[in-house]
């Protein structure tokens, strides 16, 4: 058979062309990728980058990604082998075909994220695939952008594909595309952001079969299968220097938007030799409102994080899967069944990120860092536009990185498995009616110790135009990022409205508030956990910090036992040294 | 009398200089040391010593010097930028740390994003506003600005940067804010978003805007200096300074843009290889610039560079336009060094031109890649420059060998290993440009420049499958060649957001004209003949609800709803051939109005020699001397040639050592060099 007879040549690849071939196959990748930024039409892939694009081998497996959303890229493969599996085995593929799908109980995400893939054909036969995965910034159901933080049920939030041929042998299929567009608040960037990401299918396809062309399909296989050996045993060599033990951590998502209790998650990883076991038992059974994670978001969340503390420089691809292995009991808010809601399936999944990286804290202290800010911030704004039109403005905020062993975290950064620009100022201005007052770092947000958590922000913008819809997925609202080794929590996250002079709370999970012509929207994101005890932090650093007005002469006092003079920032070093003693005795 | 046209680039570690005699087109070259601590004494000594050289009865005459520097570049990579204040507006002064909030490397958490070029107390906020619709909400309060200006005072800062929201649609609050500080201290150093950078995205903006003012005292004093120093020389000639987009500005522009001036230094050399692949008729090239303290590799595709609308240097986005060019940190002067692992590394740092190699003897105590070169007898000491500095080969023996000895091996057997860990850095820096984007090697010619390129070209394209390699005639002074290929060159931009179903044509022509106007004027200011004046005209489009854009090019010709047409038809067909697909049925956006003004240059021309009938190079040869040759298994005895006596059309088999006063070029075992008709050679196996 011919597939054997490729995989024999596996051991004669020249290096030179492996090499040659592994950048080739990102740089196609990142060609994807710009692609659909520059022909995207909503600011949720334009400005925000929330797509990936990724190539895979003809049984699914990831082998080259773009530089974009660990979530999307780790998720990838396993829907496409479901897909392979389940609905279209790989025969079944001609060219130009493109296969559509966003159901997150067939591997998917949440509904928004479309997920489309198309065949790379040489010489008659599939190579292997690219695809591409855009958030879409409205699939109906319930609330503008599809983010209702009070459904029950996966219907009420909006439109669900399973996998279909879009494109069959380059045919569009025009009743799944009317049944689309009837289904979807704002079609014609929706629409626009489709043609982006079809446009990237084209471009990644045709530059992978003049690859294929220049060194043979054979050597193009053999390499791809070279490819993921070499991650494999790269990710094992480095499993293998870890000591073996079992780890446990737990940590709490605040509720889920309908029933005010917390929900717990659990983990416990169990390092043997080279491979790793995470075990999610004990973690609660799925939840009534939309922060289950469905299994793809479950798997994709455990790949980032332990590739992450393993190794961040091996490239990333299917191999790095291989030595691990996940236990997700169905039924909790890391598996859940259908019809669970879906759509705020990152509050889970950022924990999963967090338990993970607690739990390994305990094995490699050196490789990870405290908690950071755990939510991907999201607000969704729908109203209608002067000419009846409904429009719809969907971002995301972040906050601060957890700190690190050796240094203090990051600022408000993309942190954990999502990885989101913010929206310009200029750009929502331009395109929706609000005028913002603020875009600011919080003082004293990140969480104290001997290297100080990352800044959570205030973002702020009044409503110029008529009444509008405001739906939230929060999160770190009740449970604060976590510190170690000594290090305090980073702050809490709030939502707020003010009307006047009134201001009020908004819980995280806000479904469809009605927003007045002239009110404003705060968000205030969470800061990052500190690492080690803030006594004994640099004096130095806590000076400098006051003097940039990150820390408070309050806090520097208060939590850091540094004095410094109010007028001249001049720190005190003597009444330093005894505040610090007598605290660290109090402490004890 | 002759007249000059003379081309400076000053680099880590040496200054270079070319000029042409514009009648005759014979290239004088000259290099001396830079000179670190004030590169303008560099500056004249290489200009004494050209005029040294053609001295003669009359004098020469210097019409003009064209100037590349790494002033600006330094001064961002070395972290060595002045205090800086911003004037931003109310709640947004984080705006320029927050940045884009976006990670490239999503697996690492040690990663560090870029500093605040102004720090966080540096930025102040006033209480001003302007909508997207360039409407003033709120103007700019006397009161409060002087409070402002008040604490800008007590402060300690070099230059002031101010950026408001939305400023590109109405830039008059700025403006305000300009005129009552420039009122108050005259002479203040002031950049306003406006003047620099008039497109949105507000953290884009403000990070070109904050550059391009902390750069201003450094580049001014630079070039002030610069000028003093010319005033020594007869006719005080006019300099020119290169800029990121490949092409030159008069001293006046580039202090008031010294923003423009980030890849000053090496677009030179990008300018010279497209000079050169355009004279033997390369179009695909792969520009190899290694020089003693960094090494540049830029691409040329279907003879033109990349260039792009904006690009990124040590993190910080500058939206303007610049040649695409990758550095890294090793050259020539690179340090061996030994890792708390044991092993052995070459470089980052640089022993630069102070104190230098060992073998120059001004007190460089470790071995670096020129002195592995010369203990491998690749670099003569006695011919070094042409014999201008002499090389202590025994100071960098005995040094080298001190280092071998407490790792347990010979001298030779280093600098063999400093010298294969140099090209690996080489090696992977090329790969960057090319294989990384996903451009094979083996359809390009490497074209080697700068003091090292030559010598270690040959072994870079063995290892890259590279099948061929030019090393140019003034190989070493390349880059000071390309600042005399080029024109003056000035790009304007305003954003102005128009549909093309609801464009008013006319108010479309008066933006291209004004900033047509901007451009001629500016360049008319700069003394350039109205007889030598192009304007390019471009439009940055794309489809209503997308936010990137395509630069089309205005037809010039045909104007009004014609030209409307064209542009908007040529757009459907870029939009097509770039990604994949278009759609004429829909309506497009006129975004960014763009106008190039170009003063134009006379062209240079290189002399084109006569093939001789004989290829043997046996007139050119000079002796023989053992040289260390990997491919051999050591120390080889191989012709050395000099290269001012090899004619066009002679060839010289490898292995053979190729020397000019200087550079020299390794030419392998199982490779040949072929002289061609402009003196460049061409090494390709044989």
């Amino acid at each position: 058979m011919k597939t054997n007879e490729k995989s024999r040549v596996l051991g004669e690849v020249n290096p030179i062309t492996l090499e040659v071939v592994r950048n080739a196959l990102i740089s196609i990748a990142e060609q994807m990728s710009i692609t659909m930024l520059k022909t995207s039409y909503s600011t949720v892939i334009r400005e925000i980058l929330d797509y990936s694009t990724a190539i895979f081998d003809r049984k699914g497996r990831i082998i080259a990604q773009a530089s974009r959303i660990p979530v999307h890229l780790n998720s990838m493969s396993p829907a496409l082998e479901a897909i392979l599996a389940e609905y279209f085995p790989i025969e079944s593929w001609s060219p130009n075909d493109v296969i559509m799908m966003n159901d997150p109980y067939k591997g998917g995400q949440h509904l928004p994220d479309i997920m489309t893939f198309t065949p790379v054909f040489v010489d008659d036969a599939i190579l292997g695939i690219v695809g591409a995965l855009g958030h879409q910034l409205d699939i109906g159901g319930r609330s503008a952008g599809s983010y209702g933080g009070d459904v029950t049920e996966i219907y009420q939030e909006g439109l669900r594909i399973p996998p279909v041929k879009l494109f069959s042998a380059g045919i569009p299929n025009e009743a799944v595309f009317e049944i689309f567009k009837a289904n979807i608040r704002e079609p014609v960037k929706t629409m626009g952001d489709i043609n982006a990401q079809l446009a990237a299918l084209e471009i990644g396809k045709e530059a992978f079969r003049k690859l294929a062309g220049k060194y043979g399909g054979d050597t193009i296989e053999a390499c791809m299968e070279a490819l993921l050996a070499y991650s494999e045993r790269r990710m094992r060599a480095k499993i293998l220097e870890i000591p073996d033990g079992v780890y446990d951590f737990e940590d709490w998502i605040d509720d889920d938007g309908i029933e005010d209790r917390p929900i717990r998650i659990k983990v416990s990883v169990t390092v043997q030799g080279s491979g790793i076991s995470v075990d999610f038992t004990g973690t609660e059974k799925q939840s009534t409102g939309p922060v289950n994670a469905p299994i793809g978001v479950t798997k994709s969340a455990t790949y980032y994080s332990l590739i992450t503390i393993v190794d961040p420089t091996i490239p990333p691809n299917y191999g790095c899967y291989l030595p691990i292995n996940i236990v997700a009991p169905k039924g909790s808010v890391v598996n859940p069944n259908p019809p669970a809601p879906v759509v705020g399936r990152m509050a889970v999944g950022h924990r999963i990120v967090d338990v993970l990286m607690g739990a390994m804290s305990k094995a490699v202290p050196n490789s990870v860092t405290a908690a950071y800010y755990g939510m991907s911030n999201v607000y969704a704004i729908g109203g209608m536009g002067e000419e009846g039109t409904p429009w719809v403005y969907f971002d995301i905020e972040v906050g601060g990185w957890g700190a690190r062993p050796d240094k203090d975290g990051l600022d408000c950064y993309s942190a954990g498995f999502h990885n989101l620009a913010n929206t310009p100022v200029e750009m929502v201005e331009i395109g929706y009616p609000f005028r913002f007052s603020a875009y600011e770092l919080i003082a004293d947000s990140g969480g104290a110790g001997r290297f100080r958590g990352g800044l959570g922000v205030r973002r702020e913008f009044a409503l110029i135009g008529a009444k509008a819809n405001l739906t939230t997925q929060g999160e770190r609202f009740k449970f604060a990022p976590y510190g170690l080794f000594g290090g305090k929590p980073g702050r809490k996250g709030r939502f707020l409205v003010r009307r006047g002079s009134e201001i009020v709370d908004l819980t995280s999970k806000t479904t469809n508030y009605v927003l007045q012509q002239g009110d404003h929207f705060i968000i205030l994101t969470q800061g990052g956990g500190g690492y080690g005890s803030p006594l004994e932090r640099d004096p130095q650093l806590v000076l400098e910090d006051v003097r940039q007005e990150k820390v408070t002469l309050e806090s520097a006092r208060n939590d850091y036992g540094v004095l410094i003079d109010p007028d001249s920032l001049a720190l005190d070093a003597d009444k330093t040294r005894a505040l610090r003693e007598t605290l660290s005795r109090c402490a004890h | 009398m002759s007249a000059f046209r003379v081309g400076i680039d000053i680099g880590g570690t040496f200054t270079d200089l070319v000029a042409v005699d514009q009648t005759s087109n014979e290239l004088v070259t000259a290099k001396l040391p830079t000179t670190p601590a004030d590169p303008t004494i560099g500056f004249v000594n290489v200009l004494n010593r050209f005029l040294e050289r053609v001295e003669n009865g009359n004098g020469p005459e210097i019409v003009m010097v064209v100037h590349g520097t790494t002033t600006a570049t330094n001064a961002v990579l070395e972290g060595k930028l002045p205090p800086v204040a911003l004037i931003t507006t109310k709640g947004f002064r984080d705006v320029l740390e927050i940045g884009r909030r976006l990670r490239k490397d999503l697996y690492n958490l040690f990663i560090d994003k870029p500093k605040a070029i102004v720090e966080r107390r540096m930025r102040f906020e006033i209480d001003e506003r302007t909508g997207h619709d360039g409407s003033v909400l709120k103007g700019i309060d006397a009161a409060e600005a002087d409070e402002i200006f008040q604490s800008l005072a007590r402060a300690d800062v070099s230059a002031v940067a101010i950026c408001f929201l939305n400023s590109y649609a109405n830039p008059g609050n700025e403006i305000d804010m300009k005129q009552l500080l420039k009122g108050k201290a005259p002479d203040l150093f002031l950049t306003s978003s406006y003047e620099i950078c008039r497109e949105f995205r507000e953290y884009e903006r403000a990070s070109t805007t904050v550059m391009n003012a902390a750069l201003m005292p450094v580049v001014s004093r630079y070039i002030d200096r610069l000028h003093e120093a010319m005033n020594k020389f007869r006719g005080r000639p006019n300099i020119f300074i290169m800029q990121s987009n490949g092409g030159v500005a008069t001293v006046e522009s580039a202090k008031e843009s010294p923003v423009n001036l980030l890849l000053s230094g090496p677009a030179g050399g990008v300018i010279a290889c497209r000079y050169v692949g355009k004279l033997v008729g390369r179009t695909n090239l792969i520009g190899f610039d290694m020089g003693g303290t960094s090494t540049d590799v830029s691409v040329i595709i279907d003879g033109n560079p990349n260039v792009s609308m904006e690009g990124e240097i040590a993190g910080y986005p500058i939206k303007r336009p610049m040649i695409e060019i990758n550095t890294i940190g090793a050259g020539g002067g690179s340090v061996a060094w030994i890792d708390h692992g044991g092993s052995l590394r070459v470089g980052p740092r640089s022993a630069g031109a102070d104190p230098g190699p060992i073998c120059y003897d001004k007190g460089g105590k470790e071995p670096t890649v020129t002195d592995a070169n010369v203990i491998l007898g690749r670099i003569d000491p006695d011919y070094f420059l042409g014999g201008e500095i002499r090389l202590r080969k025994e100071a960098a023996e005995k040094l080298t060998g001190e280092m071998a000895k407490s790792m347990g091996m010979e001298a030779v057997v280093l600098a063999e290993g400093i010298i294969r860990i140099a090209n690996a850095n080489m090696e992977r820096a090329i790969k960057v440009s090319s294989v990384e984007k996903g451009l094979d090697p083996r359809d390009f010619t490497l074209v080697a420049f700068g003091g090292a390129g030559a010598l270690h070209a040959n072994t870079l394209a063995e290892m890259l499958d590279i099948p061929a390699v030019i090393v140019p005639e003034v190989s070493s002074e390349f880059s000071a060649l390309g600042l005399l290929a080029t024109d003056i060159r000035h790009d304007h931009v305003i954003t102005r957001i128009v549909r093309s179903d609801r464009a008013d044509i006319a108010e479309m022509e008066e933006i291209h004209a004004g900033l047509e106007t901007k451009a001629r004027r500016q360049l008319a200011d700069e003394g350039v003949d109205p007889g030598n004046i192009k304007v390019i005209k471009t439009v940055d489009i794309r489809y209503v609800g997308q936010a990137y854009e395509i630069n089309i090019q205005h037809p010039g010709a045909g104007s009004g709803e014609n030209a409307l047409q064209r542009l908007v038809h040529d757009f459907h067909a870029a939009h097509k051939r770039l990604y994949a697909y278009s759609a004429p049925e829909k309506i497009v956006e006129l975004v960014n109005f763009r106008v190039t003004g170009i003063g134009t240059m006379n062209p240079i021309g290189l002399k084109k020699c006569e093939l001789t009938a004989d290829s043997s190079p046996a007139p050119a040869l000079k002796r023989k001397r053992f040289v260390y040759f990997n491919e051999l298994g050591g120390f080889h005895e191989c012709p050395i040639y000099e290269r001012g006596l090899l004619l066009s059309g002679h060839i010289v088999k490898g292995p053979a050592v190729i020397e000019q006063a200087d550079s020299t070029t390794l030419v392998l075992a199982g490779y040949q060099a072929f002289i061609d008709q402009y003196k460049n050679l061409l090494i390709t196996r044989g």
